[in-house]
Order: C-alpha cells, then sequence, then structure tokens
C-alpha cells in the first residue's frame, strides 16, 4: 500500500497519471463471489437429460459500445452481469434498480467496431478532438447533447463515414486492453452451476444501413478468449461480409482449439438481405459454400428483441391473426431507406425456415437450419425483459414521461419513436446445467427457444410412435427423449408413419395465464413451392378446436386504468398431443411450437399510468406475450 | 491519538500539499526565470522509454526516441503558453482532471488504513444481513392444475394423501417441475415455483406431506426432507472480504468527510434562487 501511495505521489508531481483503482467493482465482486459453489443437481440423482430450462439475455450492450455510450451509457461490463446476478445497480440516470428474478446468463455483446472509443470521446482524449467530428463530438456531448451525438455516430458509422480518429482499429493496444478488460468482467462474474457470463461481442455489418448484426458466443474462458480481439466490420481490419466472418470464426477455433457460434438479429431491419434466397447483398450469388457455412457457424436467430418482433409479418402469413405482433416495418436500421413489401420475405424468421427448404433442395444443405432464442439488445447494460420493468433502448429512454413521445430517430420522412420499442425478448436453454459449456452445447444442437419476456416454460418432443399416455406420464420427458427429438432435432425415415408431437407449456410462475398453444408447419411441395400452416393443438378455458383454431379469442383481464390484469382467465399449464393430418413423407417440413400468453399490459401501458401520462393511440395497450420454439425438422 | 490523526483527511491533505509544494520547489520550473527553460532529466527520458515500452512490448529506436522527446517538449512549451494565457480556467476536462487526481490521493491515503481485529468484527456485525448463506430446501411434490375447482382440487388431494400413506407414488397433474428437489437455495426454489414459495417451505413440519400449498403454478403436496435456514456467514470464514468492504466503506467516509471539510472552508452562492445545492451546506441565494 505505502509503495503504491508513493509511487502515485511521485506521478502525481510528475504531472502523469495514476492508474484509476478500480476500488468499487473489487467489493462488488467480493460480495458475490463468497458463496460456496454448490451443484444445483447432483449428477448422481439426475438423468442424463436437460431437466430444466435456463433463461437468459445473449445480446446486451454496456457504455463499450459506441451508440451505447454516446446515448449516456456509463455502466460497464461489470454493472451488467452483477444486475443480472439481481444485484441492485444505478441506472445511467439515476434509477435504482434490481430484477425480482435474476437470469441464470448473460452475454455481454459490445460492438467490435469503436470497442472502447466512447470512454475516450466522453475524457476528450487528444487523437479524438483533434478530429474536426471528434471535437464537434465533444464538444455536443458536453452540451448534454447525447442523443444529437449517438443518432449522427451511428448514421457516420452505418454509411461508412466515420473519421479515422473515431475508427479504432483492433490491432492497437487501446482495443485490445477493451478487450481484455471485457473478458476480465466475464471471468469475474461467471460462476458454474449458479450464474454463466459468456465471453462475447457483436459483429456490426451494416451495407448501406441495412442492418447484418451477429452476436458472437463463446463456449471459451479467458484462455482461448484473449488470443484474438473480435471481428470487426471497417475496413481494412474488418469486412461487412458475413462469409469473411465465418472465415474469421474458423480461424479463432483453428488458432485457440475454442468454440464459438454467431447468431444474426433484426431480420426486419435489413430491407431484405437477411435472407438471401438468389443472391447475396453484394450480388455473389449463393453458393454450397455459403450455405454450408451459414448452416455451421449460425446455428440460431434471434427472432425477438426490442426493435421488433421478426417471427412473421402479416404480409407473407395473411392467414395468422397473431403475425401482426409488434413488427417494426419503418426501413433499414438507420431509416436511409424505407421498407417495401418485397423485401420482407428476406427478413422475417418463419419466411428463412421456408426458403431454407428450398435452398437444401437445391444446394444440399439448409442455410436457415436455425434454432430460436430471444434477447433483448438493450444498451443500457440492464437486461430488462419484461412490459412491467422495460428499461428501454437506450440510456436517454430509461423510465420518465418523455419517454411515451419523444421521437428516437428520423429519416426518409419517416420518424420512429421511443414507445414504439418492444420490451422483448429472452433466451430459454435446455441445458443439463449452468455452465458455459452446457449451456453452449444446448444452443447448438438448438434446444432453445425464444420468448418475448416472460418466462413461460414450453416443452415439444417429436416422434413416430409416440402415444397420449407418454404425455400425460411422469415420464414425459425421458419417454420424448427414447423415443423422439426435442426441439431444435431433425426427424428421419417415416416409414409411412407421420410425425406425432407432445407438447407441454407451463406459465411464468409469477406471470400470465397461457391463452393456448399452437403448432406452425412450413413445408415444401413438389414443385419446390412453400406452404405454412397453423394448427391450435390446445386451449385454455375448456375451448375446443373447431377449423384448426381455438374456437373463440381467450378474452382480455386487463384494466388499461390501473394497467392490471387477472389470471381467471387463461391456463397455468397446456398440453397438447398432436398428429400432423396432412403429412407427405415425399415434402421436407418444419414444425415449431408457438404458445401464447393471456393479454397484459402493453409497458407503454404501464408508464401512462406510472407518469400519469396519455395512452399513445398508435401503440397497442395491451399485449398476448409469446413463446417460440425452435423448429423440429422433417427431410424428404 | 495516532489513529485520529490517520483519520483527519484535511491534516493528510495540508501534509501533501506541503510535501507537493516543497518537491515543486526543489525541480520546479515556475519562477520567472525558469518559465523559458526545459530541461529534461535522466529519469524523465526513461520515463518516455518505459510509457512506449509499456504500449509496444519493446524499446523504442532512436527515430522514436526523437520523436517523444520532441512531442514532450511540445507538450511542456503548450501547457506552460496555455496556462500563461489563462486557457487552464474554467476548461472542464482539465478540471474534472484535477478533480480525479484528489479522488485517487485521497483514496489512497485512506487505504493506508488497516482494521484491527475488534474493528472488523464491529464492521461484520453491524452488516450481518450482507454475509448471507440463502436458505435450502429438500423436497418432493405431488402437482395439482389450478384449472381444477376447489371441490376436485380438495378431491384429488386426499386421493394424493391416502396413496401417499398406503406407500403408493400417487399420480399428479403432469407439468414441467421436478418431483424432486434436491439442496436448492431459496432463489432456485421461487424460480422455479413463483416467488415466496420458500416462505411458505418454512412453516411445514418435516418428514410428512403436506396440506396443498398454492404456488403460482397451482396446488401442491409437499414433504420436505431438508431445510437449512439462511444464516449469516461465519466471521473467520469471509475475513479477506471483510477487509476488502471495510477499507472501501472506509475510503468512501473519507472521501465524504474531506468533502464536508472544504465545504465549510468556502461561502456558496448560487444566484438562482430556485436551485439549492445538492451536498449538504446551507447556501445564500
Amino acid at each position: 500500500m505505502k509503495l503504491k501511495y508513493i509511487s502515485c505521489l511521485v506521478s502525481v508531481i510528475l504531472l502523469q497519471a495514476c492508474e484509476q483503482p478500480n476500488t468499487k467493482t473489487e467489493t462488488k465482486v467480493a460480495e458475490v463471489k463468497t458463496e460456496a459453489k454448490v451443484m444445483s443437481q447432483p449428477s448422481s440423482v439426475a438423468p442424463d437429460y436437460p431437466q430444466q430450462v435456463y433463461f437468459g439475455d445473449t445480446h446486451l450492450h454496456t457504455s463499450n459500445s459506441f451508440d451505447a455510450g454516446a446515448f449516456g451509457n456509463t455502466l460497464d461490463p461489470n454493472v451488467a452481469y452483477q444486475y443480472a446476478r439481481g444485484e441492485q445497480v444505478i441506472a445511467s440516470m439515476g434509477l435504482k434498480t434490481q430484477l425480482v428474478k435474476p437470469l441464470d446468463f448473460l452475454v455481454v455483446s459490445d460492438h467490435s467496431d469503436n470497442m472502447g472509443m466512447i470512454p475516450d470521446l466522453y475524457a476528450g482524449e487528444e487523437w479524438i478532438v483533434a478530429d474536426p467530428m471528434g471535437k464537434q463530438f465533444y464538444e455536443d456531448l458536453q452540451a448534454g447533447k447525447n442523443h444529437e451525438v449517438a443518432i449522427e455516430a451511428i448514421k457516420q458509422f452505418s454509411q461508412g463515414t466515420l473519421p479515422d480518429a473515431l475508427t479504432y482499429d483492433p490491432e492497437s493496444k487501446r482495443y485490445k486492453d477493451t478487450w481484455d478488460r471485457i473478458i476480465d468482467s466475464a471471468e469475474k462474474y461467471n460462476e458454474p452451476g449458479r450464474f454463466t457470463a459468456f465471453i462475447g461481442y457483436e459483429w456490426t455489418s451494416l451495407v448501406k444501413g441495412n442492418n447484418m448484426h451477429r452476436v458472437v458466443v463463446y463456449r471459451d474462458g479467458e484462455e482461448k478468449g484473449r488470443k484474438m480481439v473480435p471481428y470487426t466490420m471497417a475496413p481494412p481490419y474488418g469486412s461487412q461480409n458475413p462469409r469473411d466472418l465465418w472465415k474469421w470464426m474458423q480461424s479463432y477455433e483453428n488458432n485457440t482449439q475454442g468454440n464459438v457460434l454467431a447468431i444474426a438479429h433484426n431480420g426486419n431491419l435489413a430491407n431484405g438481405i437477411m435472407f438471401p434466397l438468389e443472391a447475396q447483398y453484394d450480388g455473389v450469388e449463393l453458393d454450397k459454400e455459403y450455405v454450408e457455412s451459414r448452416a455451421r457457424w449460425e446455428p440460431l436467430y434471434e427472432i425477438t428483441q426490442i426493435k421488433g418482433d421478426g417471427e412473421s409479418h402479416p404480409v407473407l402469413s395473411p392467414n395468422d391473426e397473431f403475425a401482426d405482433f409488434e413488427n417494426w416495418e419503418f426501413g433499414n436500421l438507420d431509416l436511409s431507406a424505407l421498407k417495401t413489401d418485397e423485401m420482407l420475405a428476406g427478413e422475417y424468421g418463419r419466411e428463412a425456415l421456408k426458403r431454407g427448404l428450398v435452398l437444401e433442395k437445391k444446394l444440399g444443405t439448409n442455410p436457415y437450419k436455425f434454432g430460436l432464442i430471444g434477447s433483448t439488445d438493450s444498451h443500457t447494460s440492464l437486461a430488462t425483459t419484461e412490459a412491467d420493468n422495460f428499461f428501454g433502448k437506450m440510456s436517454t429512454m430509461e423510465p420518465g414521461p418523455k419517454r411515451m413521445t419523444d421521437p428516437v430517430l428520423a429519416g426518409s420522412g419517416k420518424i420512429i419513436y421511443y414507445r414504439q420499442a418492444v420490451a422483448s425478448g429472452l433466451a430459454g436453454v435446455w441445458a443439463k446445467e449452468n455452465t458455459r459449456e452446457a449451456l453452449f452445447d444446448a444452443m447448438e444442437r438448438k434446444e432453445t427457444y425464444a420468448t418475448t419476456g416472460q418466462r413461460m416454460q414450453v416443452r415439444v418432443f417429436a416422434g413416430w410412435d409416440f402415444t397420449e399416455a407418454d404425455l400425460n406420464s411422469d415420464e414425459f420427458a425421458s419417454r420424448g427423449y427414447e423415443n423422439g427429438v426435442p426441439m431444435g432435432g431433425q426427424l428421419i425415415s417415416a416409414n409411412g408413419k407421420a410425425p406425432k408431437l407432445m407438447v407441454v407449456g407451463m406459465k411464468d410462475p409469477d406471470a400470465a395465464n397461457l391463452d393456448r398453444m399452437q403448432v406452425i408447419k412450413g413445408w415444401m411441395d413438389v414443385d419446390g413451392n412453400t406452404h405454412e400452416k397453423i394448427f391450435d393443438i390446445a386451449c385454455s378455458d375448456s375451448r375446443t378446436i373447431v377449423n384448426r383454431r381455438c374456437e373463440k379469442a381467450v378474452g382480455n383481464t386487463v384494466d388499461i386504468k390501473t394497467a392490471t390484469y387477472s389470471n381467471d382467465i387463461g391456463s397455468a399449464t397446456l398440453k397438447g398431443f398432436w398428429q400432423d393430418p396432412e403429412f407427405d413423407a415425399n415434402q421436407s417440413a418444419f414444425y415449431y411450437v408457438r404458445a401464447l400468453a393471456i393479454p397484459t399490459p402493453r409497458w407503454t401501458t404501464y408508464d401512462a399510468v406510472r407518469y400519469g401520462v396519455e395512452l399513445p393511440n398508435d401503440v397497442p395497450a395491451t399485449i398476448q406475450d409469446r413463446a417460440y420454439t425452435s423448429p423440429i425438422w422433417y427431410n424428404h | 491519538m495516532l489513529k485520529k490523526i490517520l483519520a483527519e483527511p484535511l491534516l493528510h491533505f495540508v501534509l501533501l500539499a506541503l510535501l507537493f509544494f516543497v518537491i515543486h520547489g526543489l525541480v520546479g520550473t515556475n519562477n520567472d526565470e525558469e518559465q523559458y527553460k526545459i530541461t529534461l532529466s535522466s529519469l524523465r527520458v526513461e520515463q518516455l522509454e518505459n510509457g512506449f515500452e509499456k504500449t509496444w512490448s519493446r524499446a523504442p529506436n532512436s527515430q522514436e526516441l526523437k520523436k517523444l522527446i520532441d512531442d514532450y517538449v511540445l507538450d511542456e512549451i503548450y501547457a506552460r503558453e496555455a496556462q500563461l494565457i489563462g486557457l487552464v480556467e474554467n476548461d472542464t476536462v482539465v478540471r474534472k482532471r484535477l478533480r480525479q487526481k484528489m479522488e485517487f490521493m485521497l483514496q489512497d491515503v485512506s487505504s493506508l488504513q488497516e482494521p484491527d481485529q475488534k474493528t472488523l468484527m464491529l464492521y461484520y456485525h453491524a452488516n450481518k444481513d450482507r454475509y448471507i448463506d440463502e436458505a435450502r430446501y429438500s423436497f418432493r411434490q405431488v402437482y395439482i392444475s389450478p384449472q381444477k375447482n376447489k371441490v376436485q382440487v380438495q378431491h384429488m388431494a386426499s386421493k394424493i394423501l391416502t396413496e401417499l400413506e398406503q406407500g403408493n407414488i400417487p399420480q399428479g397433474d403432469s407439468s414441467l417441475l421436478a418431483k424432486q428437489i434436491i439442496n436448492n437455495t431459496a432463489f432456485q426454489v421461487d424460480r422455479q415455483f413463483g416467488k415466496d414459495f420458500s416462505a411458505k417451505l418454512n412453516t411445514l413440519a418435516l418428514n410428512q406431506w403436506s396440506t396443498t400449498i398454492r404456488s403460482g403454478l397451482g396446488y401442491h403436496i409437499v414433504k420436505l426432507s431438508e431445510r437449512t435456514l439462511k444464516q449469516a456467514k461465519a466471521f473467520e470464514s469471509i475475513q479477506a472480504q471483510l477487509i476488502v468492504d471495510w477499507k472501501y466503506q472506509q475510503s468512501k467516509l473519507f472521501q465524504q468527510a474531506y468533502e464536508q471539510e472544504l465545504l465549510g472552508k468556502y461561502d456558496i452562492n448560487i444566484v438562482d434562487a430556485g436551485v439549492q445545492l445538492a451536498v449538504s451546506k446551507k447556501v445564500k441565494s
């Protein structure tokens, strides 16, 4: 201590900086680390299949992300992990906050381009203010214009016009230091058996404002993670082409013997280029290499998050009365180009699953054979997923009366408002235990599902020989695994039979009852045309199924004036046993389950009551939270 | 007595300032003749070299070293000229940096203190609720769906209890819940069964089947086989952590006390009558 004191004093005299002692975070760590590590499920008793679903967020930004930081996020990855684990923290805008139900895992996924730059911009480092744009940003930040700076920075970045001084080179020492600190945080807070802190980052590919982002998740710990810095998009170090990201992933695995996967998101902001059918955005035709690489490196798709729900769209699925759900259909990411209907097929999850069947026939591999997860993509360091605890997309959107009326982005004659953001989503992972390895392996085998925030549980098995007794049995899960495949699996050799699905859904114990469960089937006919059909398989409140649907809507108990609801309707658990009545063994198909909760207040409705402000009329007052499971495929 | 002096922030700062002043006077450049003279000691050059090496993991070559020195000299000249024409005044970055440096020094001063056993024990007792081993539970449960009406639930419950009495394994309603929970913490129990379920387990007798208990998911008949109530961690087992936490608290207190002393020295006037100073200091308006 004394030595440190003297050296600090000496360096002060020499007009040099003292290293900032990180007392605060160290103390916090000490608080959480002392608890003895206890296996939640002793392996001697547990069967050899996943017993439990773990909930987490695979997509969260901290102050290290250039846009998050610019929007005023001052919380680093340490705080993000503390919060996800259940500790109380102070949000960037000053509110104290704590999760009632902590998460089981978290991936801090900061934008790899310019990672760590914003803290330096705030500090007014010399190389930044030496640049005219950097100086302008700095002065605007000093003047409290965070919002304007953030928007401008994102626009410049999206259009590839950010000056060199504001573009942090991934080969620099500064960049490596940031990456090392991110890994330090993950290592500190990772506690096998209790909480998993994944190493990760977001590769922020934008093609003229069209969103091609991917989150990269590591199975590995620090030893491998530190060996290479993340892949970026800005040339000459990075690229906007996913093929180059996949090459980077391959070289990472070659160099470290490690294991990584990538999760794309927000196809709805890609203006048609997220799930190409013929050629990539650059005109290069899809080939064997593309489909094989994508299938290998991208086992999951983030189908729902704050910037919109991406499962289905009313234009693509006119017969789906639940498709019109929190879609963002304004334009691309920076609103530099508006949306047209023709783009939608290359943007939404269900359509991509169908396109995958076509590509599989054409090129031998299905590039869009992905499982589903939801995550927040919150830029506040706070992984809040639910309507009643929504902390917003950006720090400027943290709770307060103004977020009902403030715009977030304008372009091409359109305005997007904060109130249009979605309090979503969450990743459910059926894993054997809560460790990096077990969760990652479950993600790779796609035994995952997405929810729009509530923690409902859904389990599905498909097989050829299930009986209803299997569904009702105590041994439901073990029979499921023995005689069939779980979500994310693959059915083979029909032998003249049609697939049977066993599905069990259970409400979030602290949230809404379930309305219904549906099987969504997609398939390709002999002419190569794709189709979809929705089958309700379980309805609450003794409703019967008429023409593949629960006979009537579940109802709505929400009192908008008080933002409350009751569980007098709906069901705590739902079970469904279903056999495909139209199965044709010569047609490739997929099946996934959509479970709908009863209507609850949208986050804006909670806000209207809390802040005594008027309810906006361009967003719904109530929503039906939902879960989307990974599909099970049948290959002809 | 010594302790009291150690805990006196202002005194530290007076001493520090003195030391600073003395050293500054010895090596400083602040008299008129020295204003336009820049001397680089060998120590300074070595420091520049070290800085380079820290970044690039190698020593600078002669060309790089020359550039480092040129940069340093220009930095120094600009700094002096800027000071001369008053650019340092009211610069937010400079002000922030100065405050930060003061705070670093404060933290270092306060971290000189080491708690004795008695102090640490007092701290432990005052903050016991922060050092807790969570309650743990092991139990079996049979689930009854809330879709049943009251009579149906009663009926099923008594059927289950009869089965249990006869030593049979009863069939509850199927769900995604585990039938046997082993050594789970209160947090893990509540995460599966809904908030406050663990609190209900606290009221149960051990090793006997309960009547129906309500959860966020429905009804349960429960046999608790093990329950360890939450308890404070033993002092001995967390000493290292207590020292870290105590020091953190001390440095905060130290800084607060120092700020209060400083505030006492200053007379603060806020012209806008509607605004009040947030820190505890009377304000004239």
